[in-house]
């Protein structure tokens, strides 16, 4: 009986002390799908940091080019290159904190939101970025976010600090068939 | 407004800072660090911040002015650090811009010409040659509703907070992975430096000597300046140096899972082959405790990437498992010869 009450009370302290990004408050997954205008699964092809501007103005940009496998909303077929700010040319580098950092080999699940205009054209800038792994274990392919920890459950974005589910990592499939899901909620119900 | 110079440096923290440093020692006994290096740094002596925030509405801490608001920001960083210090100028006129070698922090509608987003509420931006720092800048994202207090966060942003943690950046921090510290990636109720912040500034920069400091108070009229073009001057053209780009690590973990007996893997793997051998350092965190629910082979804190390999490997053993399931993350730490890179925290989930 204890249990029944300590339960709602612990939920409360929970939701007390959930917490916002200081630099970015993370979008719910809802707000993931309906913020992006392009939502894809790519592997990261090239990655090239060059200086760009002049004068007070002049800083380094970086292009990261994907060879789209999976385009599940907006049209990106072929190749798609993300504009992001910051980035190393020679022995210079311009960090912005929170910006993801692509490697080419990389296997992702963007968010892009404001191509050439945000200074990380991802929804929520890290958290519109997910990683795509092989588990050698199971053998399957799972789905990370950014800092590399394994996406269980899509329900919980933007609304813990950290997943506590015991879960397991979802593969890019099932995150895939998720957006979808999302997609169509959204499409049904334009309004909410 | 008439720039002015002043020293972030209050007596009035002292008995904060004391009880930190008591809280580090006790903490010490129970937690591993958590704190994470970029790996740049500021040379020893002062780095200036052009605080060209403005003002002009009372805030909730009695603050009139979002200047005065921010610098027991940079105060409770000078009460802890040694080799470096934050210095200001007050009401700024300078210009913010980027790549001026200038040191800003402002409140912006854009980050320099690109869009914040709609979720982002404040960025820093540095830049660095080798490993040293040449210039940061802090933007806030006036589209958010800021204000100025102290306990729990409110629906208007505390900007003292935030920029602590984001000044944590400009000194060369990452992202903690202890939810506590101030430079955890999330902000919440921790509205000062914790121990392991302070770990991490003295890491890069040293403790403070013994010397007592001089005391104006932490929202002190700033001092007058003769004139505003005692700023730091426009960073020269960068010059090339000497020094070899250093391997970009990163981390990662397989299987993610693993149950009593079992085994895992986290793998740190540089971006090509290291021509010497590298030692990269780790932290652990999570709720298994090591030596409990699991251990680690070779050196505690420490992976080794062989000459020659473009990668090096700590095994995870689970030892017990108890009902709910426990994660035991590994976090890359700076050091020497390498550069971290993301992901930098990889994480195992224990379960029976």
């Amino acid at each position: 009986m204890k249990i029944k009450y300590l339960l709602p009370l612990a939920l409360t302290a929970i939701s007390l002390t959930c917490a916002t990004a200081t630099t970015v408050i993370p979008p719910t997954f809802e707000q993931l799908v309906r913020q992006a205008e392009l939502i894809f699964q790519g592997s990261v092809t090239d990655v090239r940091s060059v200086w760009e501007g002049e004068g007070a103005q002049r800083h380094i940009e970086t292009y990261v080019t994907f060879q789209v496998g999976d385009a599940i909303k907006g049209s990106s077929v072929g190749t798609y290159t993300i504009q992001m700010l910051g980035g190393t040319v020679g022995d210079d580098t311009l960090v912005i904190t929170d910006a993801p950092k692509f490697q080419v080999g990389d296997h992702d699940i963007l968010f892009v939101e404001h191509n050439g205009q945000q200074f990380v054209p991802l929804v929520g800038i890290m958290y519109g970025r997910f990683r795509v792994q092989h588990d050698e274990q199971t053998g399957r392919d799972i789905v990370l976010n950014n800092e590399g920890e394994p996406v269980r459950d899509v329900t919980k974005f933007g609304r813990e600090e950290e997943s506590v589910s015991a879960a397991e990592a979802i593969s890019p499939d099932q995150f895939k068939s998720a957006v979808k899901n999302q997609l169509q909620a959204q499409a049904d119900h334009p309004a909410q | 407004m008439t720039p002015s110079h002043f020293r972030f440096d209050s007596r009035a923290y002292r008995s904060v800072t004391g009880l930190l440093v008591l809280l580090f020692f006790v903490g010490g006994l129970f937690s591993t660090r958590a704190y994470v290096l970029e790996g740049p740094k500021w040379p020893n002596g002062s780095v200036t911040m052009q605080l060209s925030l403005g003002g002009g509405q009372a805030l909730s801490d009695g603050n009139t002015n979002w200047n005065s608001a921010v610098v027991p920001a940079l105060t409770m960083w000078n009460q802890v650090m040694g080799a470096a210090q934050l210095g200001g100028v007050m009401n700024s006129s300078a210009a913010v811009a980027q790549g001026d070698g200038v040191n800003s922090m402002a409140f912006a509608s854009t980050f320099f010409g690109s869009s914040f987003g709609s979720n982002t509420l404040a960025i820093t931006g540095y830049s660095y040659s080798g490993s040293t720092m040449r210039e940061a800048d802090i933007l806030f994202n006036n589209a958010w509703t800021w204000d100025s207090y102290r306990g729990p966060l409110r629906s208007a942003m505390d900007i003292q907070r935030v920029a602590l943690h984001e000044l944590g950046h400009v000194l060369g921090l990452g992202h903690s992975t202890l939810s506590t510290a101030i430079m955890y990636a999330y902000v919440g109720n921790t509205d000062a430096l914790t121990p392991d912040d302070i770990a991490g500034a003295q890491a890069l920069y040293g403790a403070p000597s013994g010397t007592p400091t001089p005391t104006p108070s932490a929202t002190a009229t700033p001092t007058p300046t003769a004139t505003p073009t005692s700023t730091p001057s426009v960073t020269p053209s960068p010059t090339p140096t000497a020094t070899p780009s250093a391997l970009a690590v990163s981390l990662s973990a397989a299987p993610t899972s693993v149950r009593s007996g079992g085994t895992a893997v986290f793998t740190v793997t540089a971006s090509t082959a290291a021509s010497s051998s590298i030692t990269v350092n780790y932290s652990m965190s999570g709720n298994a405790i090591l030596g409990s629910a699991y251990s680690l082979d070779g050196t505690p804190g420490q992976i080794t990437i062989p000459a020659g390999a473009s990668s090096g490997a700590v095994t995870l053993t689970v030892l017990t498992a108890g009902k709910r399931s426990k994660t035991a993350s590994m976090t890359l730490q700076s050091g020497a010869g390498y550069s971290v890179s993301t992901p930098t925290r990889a994480s195992v989930s224990i379960r029976r």
